[in-house]
């Protein structure tokens, strides 16, 4: 196996920005740092150099340090790079031994060479010329492909050596994390919302994680589910808090009092209105879940606008064109699937109702929240809340009650 | 609190806890060093295993101590030296250290067979019977089962037996010890299986009965302690307080008794009435200790958890298994439609438990439950 003391980082969309750009890149740099401390324990130096970060270090990175710095936002693609020292007769051997390490054979390749260092005496249609017959003799089984190959060759000159590479790791691309203000996100046990905790990961935005806990209507393996989903989201945001709210309670007082058909519609505006106390509570910008519209009855476009004329904070739903099969691909990509796929036991769906309302109406919604205040029951559920911090590599680094 | 959960475990005597805490202090030598320390808890042991042998009934037996009654089951289940082409009969219904070994021996090519259960709760004797052949070299039942209480026809096994000499008869007393009359020489059976932890001694520690005569191979090979039957430093502070658990739970077995059947008979009296709540079996097939019940439309997690917000505690089926939701084996085997198994409750009494703690936990139970179903789906 090839050990690699070099890691060049790929910015995404960082040079779309002007004249703030060093402040995404300082962000982006200060997550990938936080990223390697939680990963690499050896020394390592972070630069940023031609628009990209370079990490080097005398230990090399295991291929779990890789995988979890390529997770970070605002990064486009990971490549481990070998450093060879700037003599051409030595530069065909490391390719060889890059090229064996893909292990298999018959593969389709192609040079490309970057002469950062103009002076060079070869040029750089040269170099990559002259590697690809070498590398032809000394592997027979390969073929040249320039348009599409399956292995790229990469050579880049620089003024004391060479770099070469040959695998890249796909990262999410966007913005840095931290960068575009901060979210409480809506967590359940389901597929959608981790996607959408992604995808505004994406974007730039922190986020504190909320999960509303029908104790003693559903268990602590739900619990134990969601903390398993905010240790994987929290590797795409430099790590995070995670709120277990207990809230059977007020779901029963809710069930108890408002029409059968509305419970659900009522259960979601209410954890939308804990949700802004919060966003209060934190100092955070917006509120974020995974709703799709027309997905399940509380998320048709009648309860969307209802719940959304009570919440003092935007709510941000970024799958709401998604489809079910389009969030499940997604999901297996970010790698919150296989937990959202176990069973658990839904609060919602024990307390659902027949005939849940689909166009509830205005009149009975704002009558039954003037008569019935939560914001106490709310609150009360905030003081009594469980926060856990999850770090970036996905340890459990406390859990206080608030 | 009110602990209703004595099937599961119990709280250790305050007596046994001072018999383990002393041998911990005391006898910290290896028992079987040569030197005076060890020979004395050499004698001790040998002391405990004649009183323990001689309170089962069976003077005349062998007793190998173990960790559990998990680990004695795994011994003679593994340790009888069975053959592709033999056959077990067993019960489906029954704990899972003993199904989960016996299903394990299919692949060795053992004809693993399993006898039904009646509507009663018990084993169906005469399915054992027409089962029962010259090629079966073992039969192994729960004497209680832990799940449902089940007090099982063990004699009558044994006089169906009588014609096959070649059978191993074994019995996991687990549930049965402390609670019914163990009298394993009168029962007839050829090995037995106990446990310190339900009748208030502590975890840990175990034992296989033997017959005289009766063989096994050990599951641990090592230093030949225990005649070579189970190799490992025996652990002289857990197999003293074991037997002070045995005589305390000897002396006062038929008091317990006698109140856990006036617990019982209050708890059917307290809940017959209630139109969602049934009890599934009836006190003549079952020891009193343990009272199975049906809630029908409110999953038993959730009762649970109702429960332990009032400090109540009981368990829906077997504690063992209660991270397996939905399906439950045990009530497969006993004929109950899985979309029902989720609302199976089990209520277990010990020797510390009141009429007013029953009355409270039915009065808390019903009221939770008549709150509860007008708005559950």
């Amino acid at each position: 196996m090839i050990e690699y003391r070099t890691i060049a980082l790929l910015v995404d969309e960082l040079w779309l920005k002007g004249k703030n750009r060093g402040s995404y890149f300082r962000a982006l740099k200060e997550n990938v740092e936080l990223t390697l401390k939680a990963w690499h324990k050896a020394k390592f130096r972070l630069v940023i150099e031609s628009q990209r970060l370079l990490i080097r270090s005398e230990t090399p990175f295991s291929d779990e340090t890789m995988k979890a710095i390529a997770k970070t936002p605002g990064l486009q693609e990971l490549i481990p790079v070998r450093e060879i020292p700037l003599d051409y007769d030595r530069l065909l051997e490391p390719i060889l031994e890059e090229l064996a390490s893909h292990e298999r054979e018959g593969f389709t390749f192609k040079v490309e060479t970057l002469r950062s260092f103009k002076k060079y005496p070869k040029n750089s249609m040269e170099i990559s010329r002259h590697m690809g017959h070498l590398i032809l003799n000394a592997r027979p089984d390969l073929k040249v492909d320039v348009k599409k190959p399956e292995v790229q060759v990469n050579i880049r000159v620089l003024p004391d050596h060479f770099y070469i590479s040959t695998r890249c790791i796909k990262s999410p691309g966007g913005l840095p994390v931290g960068t575009n203000g901060s979210l409480v996100t809506m967590l359940s046990g389901g597929f959608d919302s981790p996607v959408a905790s992604y995808l505004m990961s994406k974007r730039g935005c922190s986020q504190t994680f909320v999960f509303y806990y029908a104790y003693p209507f559903v268990g602590e393996e739900v619990k134990d589910k969601i903390i398993e989903l905010a240790k994987v989201l929290a590797s795409y945001q430099s790590g995070c808090k995670l709120w277990i709210v207990p809230f059977g309670k007020v779901q029963k007082k809710i069930a108890k009092t408002c029409r059968e058909n509305y419970r659900t519609s009522f259960f979601r505006k209410f954890m939308v209105d804990c949700s802004n106390l919060l966003c209060e509570r934190i100092g955070a910008d917006a509120l974020l879940t995974g709703d799709s519209l027309g997905q399940v009855s509380s998320q048709t476009i009648g309860n969307i606008s209802l719940i959304d004329q009570t919440s003092r904070y935007p709510i941000l739903r970024p799958l709401i064109g998604f489809n079910k099969k389009e969030t499940i691909a997604l999901a297996k990509q970010v790698g919150t699937h296989d937990i959202s796929v176990i069973p658990h036991d839904d609060a919602c769906s024990m307390f659902a109702p027949k005939y849940p309302v689909i166009r509830p109406k205005n009149d009975y919604w704002h009558e039954y929240i003037e008569e019935h205040d939560f914001t106490e029951d709310l609150n009360a559920a905030l003081d009594q809340s469980e926060v856990y911090r999850i770090g970036v590599n996905g340890m459990l680094t406390s859990c206080e009650i608030y | 609190m009110i602990y209703l959960d004595n099937a599961a475990s119990t709280a250790v005597d305050p007596e046994v806890l001072e018999v383990l805490v002393d041998a911990s202090k005391k006898y910290f030598a290896n028992p079987s060093a040569a030197h005076r320390l060890g020979k004395e808890q050499r004698k001790l042991i040998d002391q405990a295993r004649t009183r323990i042998l001689s309170r089962l009934g069976a003077p005349d037996g062998q007793l190998v101590f173990t960790s559990s009654a998990t680990e004695a089951n795994s011994t003679l289940i593994f340790g009888l030296g069975l053959e592709s082409g033999d056959e077990i009969l067993y019960n489906k219904a029954d704990h899972p250290s003993i199904v989960a070994a016996i299903e394990s021996l299919a692949e060795r090519g053992i004809v693993v067979t399993a006898v039904s259960n009646r509507d009663d709760g018990l084993w169906n004797l005469n399915d054992f019977a027409e089962k029962l052949s010259q090629k079966t070299r073992l039969v192994c039942l729960c004497h209680v089962n832990n799940q449902t209480g089940s007090l099982q026809h063990v004699r009558r096994i044994a006089e169906l037996l009588k014609e096959y000499p070649d059978c191993h008869y074994h019995l996991d007393g687990m549930q049965a010890l402390g609670k019914v009359e163990v009298n394993l020489d009168e029962i007839g059976v050829d090995s037995y299986s106990i446990g310190a932890h339900k009748i208030y001694g502590p975890k840990g520690i175990g034992a296989l009965y033997l017959r005289e005569g009766v063989t096994v191979s050990p599951l641990l090979i090592g230093g030949s302690q225990q005649n070579g039957l189970r190799s490992s430093t025996e652990n002289t502070p857990l197999i003293l307080a074991f037997d002070k658990a045995i005589e305390i739970i000897s002396e006062r077995r038929e008091a317990i008794y006698n109140n856990c059947t006036k617990l019982n008979l209050l708890i059917r009296k307290r809940l017959a009435e209630h139109e969602t709540i049934s009890i599934t079996y009836g006190q003549e097939e079952t020891v009193p200790h343990i009272v199975m019940m049906k809630v029908d439309g409110i999953s038993s997690d959730i009762i649970l958890r109702h429960m332990e917000e009032e400090e109540i505690y009981l368990s829906s089926g077997s504690a063992c298994s209660s991270k397996i939701k939905g399906f439950n084996p045990v009530l497969d085997a006993l004929g109950i439609p899985e979309k029902n198994h989720k609302f199976y409750l089990r209520v277990s009494f010990g020797k510390g438990n009141t009429e007013s703690e029953v009355e409270k936990f039915c009065s808390y139970l019903v009221e939770t439950i008549d709150d509860l179903k007008g708005f559950l789906s």
